[in-house]
Parts: structure tokens; sequence; C-alpha cells
């Protein structure tokens, strides 16, 4: 979705305010408080994040097994040496990707398929 | 990192809804969900996180080939190398070779290598390249001194290692290479490099393992980069020894830096058996 603002009057000045709220897929069309996860860019493309200490940033990456062949998910840290904090990488499968986001089942730390972590000072 | 088989993928995605491609063959869709949590109090964790995908992995001993055209244009390749990983006290040497050969004749392409972070090469941003006219190599070593980890925060390939390889076309016409990769374990002779000029003597201990089916290799390199006359000379000193030799050149560009070491009479261009006794 893209949303493009346009002023035009040169004279006064052009003041907005943009916000897109996500409904839950229920009756209630309760306001959803979930961030969503993040895509991980196919090709030669990456996600860059930063995480403070403590907190979990989620991604999604679709996959088509059958085509895929052998994978291999990577993180590297890209702060200067000594300002990187380490992190732990955990990866669930969701088994079917085309329901909603809202009950996709996240890894978390004690819950997860795969799990890596980091713990080199780099 | 989290290195993923297509065979546990398909078992683990198993269950899920099913599509019909093209070809008719039945697909399944499922997505991966990564948490990345930052552990370390006090220190935000900055990370980039892409995915490799197994259509380009590059597999030891396996080559493939490739067509690519437009000048100055990359296709790229990966794999995990787990020589670091898996090295020991007793076996902490690891290699990887990996060779291009030109399939097309009068065509070009370069190698450009990199290391650790997961970067995609170009002629401006690599760890290794090799840029010559014809067939190309890098060899990556556990000796290299990129890898030897002698301070804290130099590189750590023992968490395991992310090798790109991207190979670049210097033609508009679409042309054609191979790319093989071999490695992590030591292949069975050693490569050392012969300085022009300076002759080498090399001595090696009887050993009662040795045996013609299980003879002990050395191979030299050498480049003639002046493409002059040259003159190579052998000689067994002590005992006897099979010297074989082959070259890789535009002439002989079908070659890669891995096919192209003479083993025997039959892939060799020249070959002689030599004694020291009379």
């Amino acid at each position: 979705m893209y949303i493009a603002v346009e002023c035009q009057d040169l004279e006064d000045n052009c003041a907005y305010k943009v916000r897109v709220q996500l409904l839950e897929a229920t009756e209630t069309k309760d306001l959803v408080t979930r961030t969503p996860a993040r895509y991980i860019p196919r090709d030669q493309d990456y996600v860059d994040v930063t995480i403070p200490y403590g907190k979990t940033a989620r991604f999604y990456y679709p996959v088509i097994p059958e085509l895929s062949g052998d994978l291999l998910i990577f993180a590297n840290k890209t702060a200067p040496i000594g300002k990187n904090g380490d992190g732990a990488m955990v990866m669930n499968v969701q088994k079917d990707s085309a329901i909603s986001y809202l009950q996709w089942i996240y890894a978390k730390p004690d819950y997860y398929t795969i799990a890596s972590q980091t713990n080199d000072p780099i | 990192m989290i290195d993923i088989c297509q065979e546990k993928l398909l078992q683990a995605c198993k269950g899920t809804s099913s599509s019909s491609s093209a070809n008719g063959a039945t697909t399944t869709d499922c997505s991966l969900q990564i948490s990345l949590t930052s552990t370390v109090e006090e220190l935000d964790a900055s990370m980039r996180l892409r995915v490799f995908n197994g259509t380009n992995k590059l597999y030891p001993e396996k080559p493939v080939h490739g067509t690519h055209a437009g000048k100055g244009a990359f296709k790229y390749y990966w794999f995990l190398s787990t020589g670091a990983m898996d090295a020991t006290e007793t076996q902490a040497i690891w290699q990887h070779t990996i060779a291009m050969g030109i399939k097309t004749k009068g065509s070009d392409f370069d190698l450009y290598v990199s290391v650790m972070d997961g970067r995609y090469p170009t002629e401006h941003d690599f760890d290794f390249s090799s840029t010559n006219f014809g067939a190309d190599s890098v060899f990556l070593s556990s000796d290299d001194p990129m890898f030897r980890r002698s301070n804290p925060h130099s590189w750590n390939p023992a968490v395991g290692m992310v090798v790109v390889v991207g190979v670049k076309s210097l033609q508009e016409e679409e042309a054609e290479f191979s790319l093989v990769m071999n490695g992590p374990n030591v292949v069975k002779y050693e490569i050392a490099e012969l300085a022009t000029n300076l002759a080498e003597i090399y001595s090696l201990p009887a050993d009662a393992a040795r045996s013609s089916d299980n003879p002990q290799i050395k191979v030299f390199k050498w480049y003639n980069w002046g493409h002059g006359n040259f003159k190579t000379e052998v000689k067994a000193l002590s005992g006897t020894a099979n010297f074989y030799m082959n070259t890789i050149s535009e002439t002989r560009y079908q070659e890669n830096a891995y096919s192209a070491v003479g083993l025997n009479a039959e892939n060799s261009q020249w070959d002689i058996k030599l004694s020291s006794e009379p």
C-alpha cells in the first residue's frame, strides 16, 4: 500500500497526520497491538535491525521447499567492534503461510524448532 | 546462522496447503518464522538478516555450469564452510579451492569472493579475487592470515563461514562458464607456489604406508605472467618419483585450477618417471 500526500497551497502551512490502524480479524474488530513480523527480502537483498537488550524482532520468509533447496538464514553484526550486543536467533516453521499473520506461531526462546546464538565479540 | 536442508524443510512443511505449479508438480507453501533477541545488557544488537537460497548453492566436487551475459554483470553462488568449525587439534587444517573454467571460446569471466559477513562481492568490495584472462581460481585455507584469528577481534570462521562467490562477465554476449568448489577437507595433495628462477628441494622421509595405490603427492603452481618461453627442470635426487605437468591458459580455457591439476599420464600434457639410480 502506498499513501501519497500532496500539498498544493504555497501560502499556508501544510500540516497533516497519517495513521494506519490494523483491525483484528474478529467480529469485534479489536485494534491490533502486535507489531507484524518483517519480511526478509529475497535474492541479494537483506533487512537491517537494531534490537535493544531483552527485546525481540520478528521476521518471516515465505518458502516453497520443493523449489528452494537447502537454505541458510544468516545474521551478522553490523555495529562497530565492541559496540554490538550478541543475539539469539530461533526459528519455527509456519505450516500454512496463507493464514492471517495474527494466527502465525512465532518462535520464542522457549518454543522453537531450530536455534542459533552468537557469543562472539564481533 | 541456521542451516536447513531441503529434506528437513519438506518434512517440517508437510501437511500445509498445497498448490500446483505450471508443470503440474504439487508444491507446498509455508513460511519460516524467525525471532532475533538481543542478549547483552547495555548493548543494542545491530543485525543484518538475509536468507541464502539453495538454488545457487555450491556443493563440494559438484561442478555447476552457468551462462551469463552483460559486461560487468555478476552471477552469484554461495556455500557454507564448516572447515574451521569441524577442525580438531589433530586435524586443524582446512582448504577450499574455488575454480572456474571458461566454456565459450574467446570469452572471459572474473571471480570475486567474500567471506564471513555474507555480502555479495563486487569488483570494488571483495576479500579474495582472481582476474586472469581465462580460467580463474581462489584458494581459501586455514593458513591464510585472514582466518588465523590472531586477535580476539578478528573473524572467527569456527562459528561457520559463509562464502559468497561472484562471477563477473567481461563481455556483452552470452557465454558459458563452469564453477567447482572443493573442501573443506584437505585434498590428497598440498599446493605450493613456485617462484621463477628459484629451485626448490623437497625430501619426503620413508613411509611404509606409501605405495602406488597410496602415493604422496605434492603439487607446485607457477604463473607465466609474461607468456614467455620457459624451461622447467625436475630431478630425482633420491628414490623414484613420477612427474606430471599440465597447464591452464587462454588456449586451454576449458580447464580450471582444480581439474587442470595433472595427477596421472592421462590428464597431463607431459609426464616422466624419474629415478636417482643410474
